[in-house]
């Protein structure tokens, strides 16, 4: 039988791509979603990044996605 | 009630006195419930070593002392930041008799986690439910009974501000202190810990049987996102917006950029012209290359600025994330990975940062698909030559124009991936991505204009910056003769260095309606940056031109006979032709540079020789067939 997590888990590597799809997908509470969402980005499972459509103030610097980059 | 408040000792030192936590997520109301059962304000003590506060009180209630702790917020048993820490140590320590868990009723989920990791501490604990009150406005009801049955903990429902429940949870608080002291605790009888897929079931069966939702009627909120977020109504209202930015943009522009224009080539240019009459070649430099490149390209800065308000008005009403769920949905019907978005996002502002935000996916064959497909997004760059074009050849319909553009890029985008992923680079593409909705609200003035001023100072940056640079360099590869008798800066263009490689490549863009060395000087120093096609255009005019002098707004005039010329007669094809070549061919070489770090020297160059491919191609394509049409 499939836990909370696993309905979470499936929604989203088919591409549901908001919290609300998913809590209408797998018919779950909206806070239990929102719990599992947290604990998939706490284990590293999801990571978590800003959408920006440019670079931010501070260059680089402020980039979330500049993990890694060359100095 | 309080007898002392302690704000420096370590509050376990006082080894006599029994001592109780109040625990929960950080905002659930634990200051104020210390408050409330302490009788005092909330007072901070620095915990020894740290810098973190910890709030103690020694009080008396109902005969029986205790040291109440009020310890920072913490989201779960794994600390991630060193307040948790503190808190995490805390709870380990022996000295800690009793756990008040405070658990938000409007957030039950989550603090529920924390309780069920609490729990396996193997403390006396106590929950005290706040925020019934929020909840109850939401349509959020707990049975206390049922949530105590199912934690097997006693649950008293708080409201610290209104003082409802206090009394109560005192009483359990010293009846459960009192008990401590006739039971002999086995603290190492502790319960197996629960990994994080069954404590999450627990808590799910715990909200299922102690938790009723009355409010299912989706909120306003809610009905605008399903419009704006649906594959249909979403992909149009994305368009249309698209449609009005560019329009407007291009609308309102037009009369700050003449009144820019007049003043460069009116007020600026014939001081400095008298200057430097007696000296013909600094003259050149500074008239006919610096002022007049970058001249005209300052004009754009109206444009650019009413674009990046526009945008970070989108961008602040939380518009733009429901944008990036209709975009995903693109994405990943052409097969695309969902987290492919976040550098193509970067990538409609510059490529070079986008090349690296490929980062964000983890497979390589991934980053390096994406990485290949960023130098199709139409950087910001780019647009500054999409409106001075379409300005010039399609006056009133500018906006739709760069609104196409915008169109073909996305396409390029997406069936350049296709073609990668189905042919060079075989694989699944499964990287999804889940974008969290911002609520909707007024955009703040601060915001988007210290965001669009941010946007519009880095435009001026790569004006003053490189594209100076530039135009510079192209004035001294004018001046160079390479055939007849001349000398440096005085040589006549078509016997320079500059002119024979703009005439030198000439005739490959026959085909494409727009083969003028005008435009294919251009478009070869439009591989340093993209901006700087437009101040070469103003510099080959200029310097073309018998008087080596021009106007700025003469600009527009000479352009346009010569793509009428080089067109015979088909100019809108050719201008067509020409904006999908500079839409598809290779940005700039800071972007083969990044890409050159990211994936290697072989797959930079291969991705030049495919932009350069696919860009030629498509113009003839569009210029051949455009003739018959237009």
């Amino acid at each position: 039988m499939s836990t909370p997590r696993d309905l979470v888990l499936a929604a989203y590597v088919s591409g549901t791509s908001t919290r609300r799809k998913i809590v209408e997908v797998t018919l779950l509470d909206p806070d239990i979603v929102d719990l599992i969402i947290d604990t998939m980005i706490h284990s590293g499972e999801m990571n978590r990044y800003v959408l920006q459509k440019d670079c931010e103030f501070g260059g680089c610097r402020g980039c979330p996605l500049s993990e890694g980059c060359a100095p | 009630m309080c007898s002392s408040c302690d704000q420096n000792k370590h509050p376990t030192t006082a080894l006599k006195t029994p001592l109780v936590a109040l625990v929960g997520r950080p905002n659930v109301g634990k200051s104020t419930l210390f408050s409330r059962i302490s009788g005092i304000h909330r007072k901070m003590g620095n915990w020894p070593a740290t810098t973190v506060e910890v709030g103690s009180a020694d009080i008396v209630v109902n005969g029986e002392e205790f040291r109440i702790l009020d310890i920072p917020g913490i989201s779960s048993l794994s600390p991630a930041s060193p307040d948790e820490k503190l808190t995490h140590d805390i709870l380990m320590e022996d000295d800690l008799d009793l756990i008040v868990a405070i658990v938000d009723a409007s957030n039950i989920a989550r603090c529920l986690f924390l309780v069920s990791q609490l729990k396996e501490l193997n403390k006396p604990m106590v929950v005290a439910l706040t925020m019934t009150d929020i909840a109850r406005r939401r349509g959020i009801y707990v049975d206390i009974e049922a949530l105590s049955r199912g934690l097997d903990i006693k649950v008293v429902a708080v409201l610290p501000r209104s003082k409802n429940g206090t009394a109560e949870l005192e009483k359990i608080l010293t009846q459960t202190l009192a008990q401590l002291k006739t039971d002999e605790r086995d603290l190492k009888e502790s319960t197996p810990p629960l990994g994080d897929d069954q404590r999450i079931s627990f808590v799910s069966d715990l909200i299922t049987s102690s938790v009723t939702r009355t409010s299912t009627r989706p909120t306003l909120s809610d009905r605008v996102d399903r419009f704006l977020t649906a594959p249909i109504s979403g992909a149009l209202t994305l368009l249309g917006v698209l449609w009005i930015v560019f329009q407007s943009t291009t609308t309102l522009a037009s009369p700050f950029q003449n009144w820019i224009s007049s003043i460069i080539s009116g007020v600026i240019t014939p001081p400095i012209e008298d200057v430097l009459i007696s000296t013909p070649w600094l003259k050149g430099l500074i008239v006919d290359g610096v002022i007049s490149g970058v001249g005209t390209l300052l004009t754009f800065l109206p444009v650019m600025s009413i674009m990046f308000l526009l945008l970070s008005l989108l961008e602040d009403s939380g518009y733009m994330a429901r944008a990036a769920v209709v975009s995903d949905r693109l994405m990943r019907f052409a097969g695309l990975p969902g987290k492919a978005l976040l550098p193509l996002i970067v990538g409609f502002g510059c490529n070079v940062p986008a090349v690296s935000a490929t980062r964000a996916l983890s497979d390589a064959r991934h980053r390096l698909i994406v990485g290949l497909s960023v130098p199709f997004t139409a950087c910001s760059a780019r647009l500054a030559v999409y409106i001075f074009v379409a300005g010039i050849f399609f006056g009133g319909n500018a906006g739709t124009v760069v609104f196409g553009m915008y169109i073909v890029s996305i396409t390029l985008v997406i069936l350049f991936a296709l073609f990668l992923r189905l042919t060079l680079i075989k694989g699944a593409m499964r990287e999804p991505l889940l974008i969290e909705l911002p609520p909707y609200r007024l955009p703040t003035t601060t915001f988007v204009f210290a965001d669009a001023w941010l946007r519009v100072r880095g435009f001026l940056k790569e004006v003053g910056g490189i594209v100076v640079i530039t135009v510079v360099a192209i004035w001294f590869l004018m001046a160079v003769p390479i055939s007849g008798n001349h000398q440096f800066a005085n040589t006549p263009v078509n016997e320079s260095a500059y002119g024979a490689i703009a005439k030198g490549i000439t005739p490959i863009f026959a085909p494409t309606g727009f083969a003028d060395w005008h435009t294919a000087g251009a478009l070869v120093t439009g591989f340093v940056a993209k901006e700087v096609v437009i101040s070469s255009w103003a510099q080959n005019y200029s310097v073309d031109s018998p008087n080596r002098q021009l106007i700025i707004s003469d600009l527009g005039k000479k352009l346009k006979l010569d793509f009428e010329r080089s067109s015979s007669g088909h100019s809108s094809a050719a201008v067509i032709a020409f904006l999908i070549f500079l839409t598809s061919y290779t940005p700039c070489v800071a972007t083969i540079a990044a890409q050159r770090r990211e994936f290697g020297l072989k797959w930079a160059l291969t991705g030049v020789a495919f932009q350069l491919a696919i860009a030629w191609l498509l113009a003839v394509a569009v210029f051949q067939i455009g003739r018959l049409l237009i």
